[in-house]
């Protein structure tokens, strides 16, 4: 890998015996939380913490659109498990930020977003570059602060640092007005950060989803991203080892368990495996761990698993009971929720025999006919050859749906994807996000025509960096979830998705530094991953598939997940 | 529907006051009454006449949402005062 550049590299300023101003203060305040890169894109309201930042020990990677920032800040998040940290300026850079910060609001991921703000003294004035971000991203924050002082900064440093880990973890948005960040601070107000403790478990509670656990004949183990974020999966693993639950998972709880295990069904919802729905559909007993009931997985509400009990784990209280009522809601650590149930080998074998059966009949079948590359069968073939520290980082639309169904996940962090927001462009800001957060693992980017192009200048980013992203493009010249929907609920009438005037993609990569090649001819697979992978730079693989393609099975809009399409009828 | 009444105290902060009505009306309810009593030292009181605009919302999933805002000490209430519907007050 090149090496990365850093603002290190830049040299120090003369060291000076001055008070720190509020952007050191903000500096030194990120280095005490660990913080070591930190994503961004300066200008104006934020010249002073860009001034701070040579001689700082932070690695700041300039990206060339603060979504950007705030995408690679979330998968770095998503990679460490620490939180990510963004930086934009006030007004447009600020409102740039605002997807991606609403990205990490929506799947739980500690975020730190740091924007420049007009001088205080002409706030509410309509000033140059003025916006109210504050305001404007209250719907999409765990918390934010407005510094008015500097010297509150080293405690609202750490206090947002603390309130964006624990608990349900989130985005926190600090605005920093630009006179704040200049003025000089000798002795800033001592930290003092009380550390969020999450309550144990209730034994009421846990002895009720015993014996919930112990009376069901056809329980289905229900994984949430929450398990991840709760860094509750080897309890969970361990749970279902003696268990033995046949288990499901929603698009953010991939991985938890091994895709390939023989506990494991698949991802349930809208393109969920069949064998997923059947089993959820069909159950007496859900224990739901750290999912949310998100209307994608469950389908029509009133039809979801309808003789179903409901045991449901969960931190956030406020899920319990928000869309399906829990017979038993256990909240808490989840890692500790996990632990303390104890329920020995439950006596299912007839409905794990069946969950195997359903499995056996319905194995996808790779072989599609025609002569073009078949992108589940390609991700299928690329997972399994990268191996067990392959990690996907993906856009959204038909590829992100593929990569749930076929790649092989060995662990949660190897699936980076926007879920609740569904946010066209993470992939390659998530891409460079992951990479450098975990630099020995096969980091790819999975993106569409559609996707890339919302993000596309960020292959400036992987050159500039040398950040060895591979990136899996699937052309299809046509937004195709979309025009999948359009085909199958809106009588073929295609409207606005026909992208057949998009540039050549391998020109495009290669303008901007990257190696890139184009293949469209099924035979070219295997030696396409294999170029993919055994690149050691940053490369782009631009697939051409057919683009009447479409993702099966499919859960119609608001119908039950038992009314799944395997097929157009 | 009916207006219950929530009670919410919480710290004072920037944006604080907001943040709270902002995600009452998020989550499906009309605020049909605000009252913001002078607060004591260190904390505030809210009271506030909500009015869920379906019939699918639980007020005590409401109450856990507000609760785990950064700040918000307690939340309570939720008793419904039907003789508020039609106009409500303001505080």
């Amino acid at each position: 890998m090149t090496a990365i550049p850093n603002t290190l590299q830049t040299e120090a300023p003369a060291q000076n015996t001055l008070a720190p101003t509020g952007a050191e203060l903000v500096v030194s305040a990120l280095r005490d939380q660990g913080v070591d890169m930190v994503f961004g894109y300066p200008g104006g309201a934020i010249m002073p913490l860009y001034d701070a930042l040579p001689g700082s020990g932070l690695k700041h990677i300039l990206v060339r659109h603060e979504q950007a920032a705030a995408f690679a800040a979330d998968a770095y998040a998503r990679a460490t498990g620490r939180a990510g940290v963004c930086f934009a300026t006030s007004g447009p850079g600020a409102t740039n930020l605002l997807t991606g910060i609403a990205n990490a609001y929506m799947d739980s991921v500690p975020l730190i977003a740091i924007t420049g703000q007009v001088p205080t003294s002409v706030l509410g004035t309509d000033a140059f570059q003025e916006i109210d971000i504050f305001g404007m991203a209250l719907p999409v924050v765990k918390h934010s602060f407005l510094v008015r002082n500097a010297e509150d900064i080293p405690q609202v440093i750490a206090e947002a640092f603390e309130i964006a880990t624990s608990g349900r973890p989130g985005p926190v948005l600090i605005d920093l007005p630009k006179d704040v960040a200049q003025s000089r601070m000798p002795k800033p107000r001592a930290v003092s950060v009380a550390k969020t403790v999450l309550r144990a478990p209730d034994p009421v509670a846990i002895a009720e989803a015993e014996t919930l656990l112990k009376r069901a004949k056809r329980p289905v183990l229900y994984i949430g991203g929450g398990v991840v974020k709760a860094g509750a999966g080897d309890a969970l693993r361990r749970f279902n080892m003696l268990a033995g639950i046949p288990a499901v998972s929603t698009l953010t709880g991939l991985g938890v368990l091994r895709t390939d295990s023989d506990d494991f069904y698949g991802m349930l919802g809208m393109h969920g495996s069949k064998e997923a729905n059947i089993l959820v559909q069909e159950s007496d007993l859900l224990l739901v761990c750290g999912a949310r009931f998100d209307d994608r997985a469950t389908g029509k509400l009133d039809g979801f698993a309808p003789g179903a009990k409901v045991i449901h784990l969960d931190c956030d209280p406020a899920e319990i009971g928000k869309l399906r009522d829990a017979d038993a809601g256990v909240q808490g650590d989840l890692k500790a929720s996990l632990e303390a149930l104890s329920v020995g080998i439950l006596d299912i074998s007839p409905w794990r025999a069946k969950a195997q059966d359903l499995k056996k009949r319905h194995k996808f079948n790779y072989n599609a006919p025609g002569a073009g590359i078949f992108a589940p069968a390609f991700l299928d073939e690329l997972s399994r050859t990268a191996g067990d520290n392959f990690v996907a980082t993906c856009d959204v639309g038909q590829h992100q749906m593929w990569v749930a169904q076929h790649c092989r996940f060995s662990r949660p962090e190897a699936h980076l994807t926007s879920g609740g927001l569904g946010a066209m462009g993470y992939g390659i800001p998530a891409g460079i996000g992951a990479k450098l957060a975990r630099p020995d693992d096969c980091v790819v980017t999975i993106t569409g025509d559609g996707s890339i192009m919302m993000n596309i200048q960020e292959l400036a980013t992987i050159r500039r960096y040398g950040v060895p992203l591979k990136i899996v493009l699937f052309d299809n010249s046509t937004l195709g979830l979309v025009r999948q929907w359009q085909e199958l609920f809106f009588d073929g009438n295609y409207s606005e998705v026909d992208l057949y005037d998009n540039p050549d993609f391998a020109d495009v990569a290669r303008a901007f530094g990257v190696e890139a090649f184009t293949v469209s001819r099924r035979e070219q697979t295997s030696a396409a991953i294999e170029r993919l992978l055994r690149t050691n730079g940053p490369v782009l693989a631009h697939v051409r598939i057919d683009p009447r393609e479409n993702v099966w099975p499919l859960v119609p809009p608001g119908k039950s997940n038992a009314e799944m399409m395997e097929r157009k009828s | 529907m009916n207006t219950q009444i929530l009670h919410i105290e919480f710290e004072p902060a920037e944006g604080a006051v907001l943040r709270l009505i902002g995600l009452v009306e998020r989550r499906g309810y009309d605020v049909r009454s605000i009252n913001l009593p002078i607060s004591s030292e260190g904390r505030m009181n809210l009271d506030l006449g909500v009015c869920a605009r379906d019939n699918n919302r639980d007020i005590g999933v409401l109450r856990r949402q507000i609760h785990r805002l950064i700040g918000v000490r307690r939340v309570l209430g939720g008793m419904e005062q039907t003789e508020l519907c039609n106009g409500g007050q303001n505080g």
